[in-house]
């Protein structure tokens, strides 16, 4: 078995005009749970649809297991499975009757399709519901029974999009579980969300978007270690003055700067020099500061130092 | 202010709703046209066969089609034989047919002569109108004639310098005494069953309707199904396993067909128990009903393909069927709008359907006698279900 179990070289797609993924790379491993943050407009969701084989590319190359998925397109798509973020179900079934029907179109049957439905039913902890309508279940309910639909043929990879979006917190963590799960049974799993914890809980490896190009991957742990030198400070003031924000803004120390109200957030290389000129220029200015704070380093702030862009922005 | 963005805010919004737009502005005005053009007072033209079996140098049978020819109503076609022209009746590129048997210039001579008037009864409205025209057409020749026959009872019978009034006697006596007109109509319907059989009243009803509300079946109900499994996100999943989209798409064509066939079953059946209208070939009509049905069935198909909503898919398919059904005469019959728009109807999947029902229930029509019309609704379902295919059945629908 190699490594790779998904390779994904040089992605380049252009809509209208607007390149929108350009020479896109990244690889996906065995029993691996990859996260996949990116701002809107990114290229996730080009890519999602390049990876499951819903949109060829201009160029580049995606290989599951070795072989070019658009000459074994077949073969590729029983072998993945995929969550949308829209509860994709029928409305009108039961829960068993939807899993037992998407089984049967990806080939599952018998007593094997019986067994594997029951034991997805029991896995998202709704046995006592097995033959309620979708339309009569909670949101949290409807998102776990997406995933088990995606899970019903035993796929080898998960592409996930936003699994737990608007859901309780109960059923976040049993889907959380489920995830965790995947990967012990030698699943691999690359999930996308706005949920930062999620993707820091779950992901052995993040990967960060933009502008249609991977521009950082590795764990969590050395994406933050990585860009650790970047501090970030929160001064608030207790009225900011704009001529204040304008000499703060053209301090040589200051990498990037986020405004919100009397709050200014700033990244910084440099450890206190930009709080000692930041303390200056207030004293000429005289504007008063109410409070100064230190933030720690987050996968959020990577985000952030990579993208420009807050999550969920 | 408020109010105004308010009323602002709708406009904005109506842009989405394409298809109500159309539905409400565009349709009327359309209907307006097509029904004020079918049913304008312009003198309609029959197209007419003649067949003469008779002497082609005969005065009598050239004064006939000479005459017949000035008919303004008329459009004279003239066959060699009989057979070529009740062929033309039959297929319904003429309307009627005058056969002037051998001897009939003979038979004339001795005051009995009889013309033959072929009119296919199925179409009893441009029939009525033929059998009226020719009818008052040969009264008025017969009346010529029998001037001359008169005339001639004079002439036999005086000699000169005989009293005037004498005369005139011999010929009223001949007028009001002669036993028949010297020429005489003697009419053949083809249709088989009888003259009641035409597509008027139940018959028009029956196949209008059950072709109407399979249209409405499978374009407005097949439509909003696969836009319904668009919104829901449904149908990605379908497109994201390892089924072909030919597969999905013609699971989703078959349901909605056995939904319609069902359907066809019903209306026919009881317009043939309750209100006996004709089957004629029901192998023909089953299939012919198939076939406009998967065609039905693929035109929803692809107005959900183009609608992006589920509104806009109510509008479209509206659209289709308010312009399929008056063009196609699922309204009214066919042969009481004028010829150009009888032309346009026989290229539509209505209009084709409607000529070849009349033909299966009426005439009983093989297959192959409507081979033409199903030809037409084939070729509609090539194109419209290779277009579906085409663009592919994924696109972002909203609710």
């Amino acid at each position: 078995m190699g490594k790779d179990l998904l390779s994904i070289k040089n992605l380049v797609k252009t809509f209208q005009g607007n390149k929108v993924l350009n020479g896109l790379s990244f690889k996906v491993n065995h029993s691996e749970i990859l996260g996949v943050l990116g701002p809107n407009g990114a290229g996730k969701s080009t890519t999602f649809s390049i990876v499951t084989g819903l949109l060829r590319s201009d160029r580049g190359q995606v290989e599951f297991e070795g072989y070019s998925i658009s000459s074994h397109l077949k073969k590729y798509k029983k072998s993945i499975g995929v969550v949308p973020q829209e509860i994709s179900l029928y409305t009108n079934m039961t829960i068993y009757e939807n899993l037992t029907f998407f089984g049967k179109i990806y080939g599952v049957r018998g007593k094997q399709l019986k067994e594997k439905v029951d034991e997805l039913i029991e896995s998202i902890h709704l046995i006592d519901k097995r033959n309620s309508y979708i339309g009569q279940l909670s949101g949290g309910m409807k998102r776990r029974v997406n995933i088990a639909a995606a899970l019903i043929h035993d796929p080898k990879l998960i592409i996930m999009d936003e699994p737990t979006v608007g859901i309780d917190p109960q059923s976040r963590s049993l889907i959380w579980d489920l995830i965790l799960r995947l990967r012990e049974e030698g699943k691999s799993v690359i999930i996308t969300s706005h949920y930062v914890d999620e993707i820091e809980r779950l992901s052995d490896r993040v990967l960060i978007f933009n502008n249609g190009e991977v521009v950082a991957k590795g764990t969590v742990d050395s994406l933050i270690h990585e860009n650790c030198n970047h501090k970030k400070y929160i001064v608030e003031f207790y009225e900011i003055d704009q001529q204040l924000l304008n000499r703060i803004k053209q301090l040589e120390d200051v990498e990037t700067i986020e405004v919100e109200e009397n709050m200014v957030k700033i990244t910084s290389t440099e450890d206190n020099k930009v709080i000692e000129n930041i303390l200056k220029l207030s004293s000429q200015q005289k504007v008063e500061i109410k409070n100064i704070d230190f933030k720690k380093t987050s996968l959020e702030d990577v985000f952030f130092y990579y993208t420009g862009r807050g999550l969920g922005n | 202010m408020i109010y105004f963005d308010l009323l602002i805010k709708e406009f904005i919004n109506l842009r989405k709703s394409i298809g109500v737009v159309i539905v409400l502005f565009l349709v009327p005005i359309f209907l307006i046209a097509v029904m004020g053009f079918a049913f304008q007072d312009n003198e309609t033209v029959y197209q007419i066969g003649f067949v003469n079996l008779d002497d082609p140098n005969s005065d009598l049978n050239d004064g006939i089609l000479t005459s017949l020819k000035n008919v303004s109503a008329f459009e004279v076609i003239e066959y060699e034989t009989e057979e070529e022209a009740i062929n033309n009746v039959k297929n319904s590129s003429i309307s009627g047919c005058l056969v002037l048997p051998k001897g009939f210039d003979k038979s004339h001579e001795d005051g009995e002569a009889d013309a033959k008037l072929i009119v296919d009864n199925s179409h009893n409205v441009s029939s009525s109108v033929i059998e009226g025209i020719i009818g008052r057409f040969f009264e008025q020749f017969n009346t010529r004639i029998m001037s001359v026959f008169a005339a001639e009872m004079v002439y036999q019978e005086l000699e000169m310098g005989d009293d005037p009034n004498e005369a005139i006697e011999i010929a009223k006596d001949y007028v009001i005494h002669v036993e028949r007109s010297p020429i005489e109509i003697v009419k053949e319907y083809i249709a088989p069953i009888s003259n009641e059989n035409s597509m008027s009243g139940f018959n028009q009803t029956t196949c209008g309707m059950t072709a109407m509300f399979i249209l409405f079946l499978c374009i407005l109900w097949g439509s909003s199904n696969i836009i319904d499994e668009k919104i829901t996100g449904t149908m990605s999943r379908l497109v994201l396993s390892p089924i072909h989209i030919g597969t999905i798409l013609a699971a989703k064509l078959t349901y909605i067909g056995i939904l319609s066939f069902f359907q066809f079953l019903i209306f026919f059946g009881i317009g043939h128990y309750v209100f006996d209208v004709p089957v004629g070939n029901v192998t023909t009509l089953i299939i012919l009903n198939i076939v406009f049905i998967m065609q039905a069935s693929s035109l929803g198909l692809l107005v959900s393909i183009i609608a992006k909503t589920r509104i806009s898919a109510i509008g479209f398919s509206f659209f289709v069927i308010m312009l399929l059904s008056p063009l196609g005469g699922l309204w009214f019959p066919l042969e009481i709008i004028p010829k150009v728009m009888q032309t346009i109807a026989s290229f539509l999947p209505t209009g084709a359907f409607m000529l070849a029902i009349e033909n299966t229930i009426l005439k009983g029509a093989s297959l192959v006698s409507i081979s033409h019309q199903l030809l037409v609704i084939v070729v509609y379902f090539i194109l419209t279900f290779g277009i579906s295919l085409k663009i592919g059945v994924l696109g972002k629908a909203s609710a």
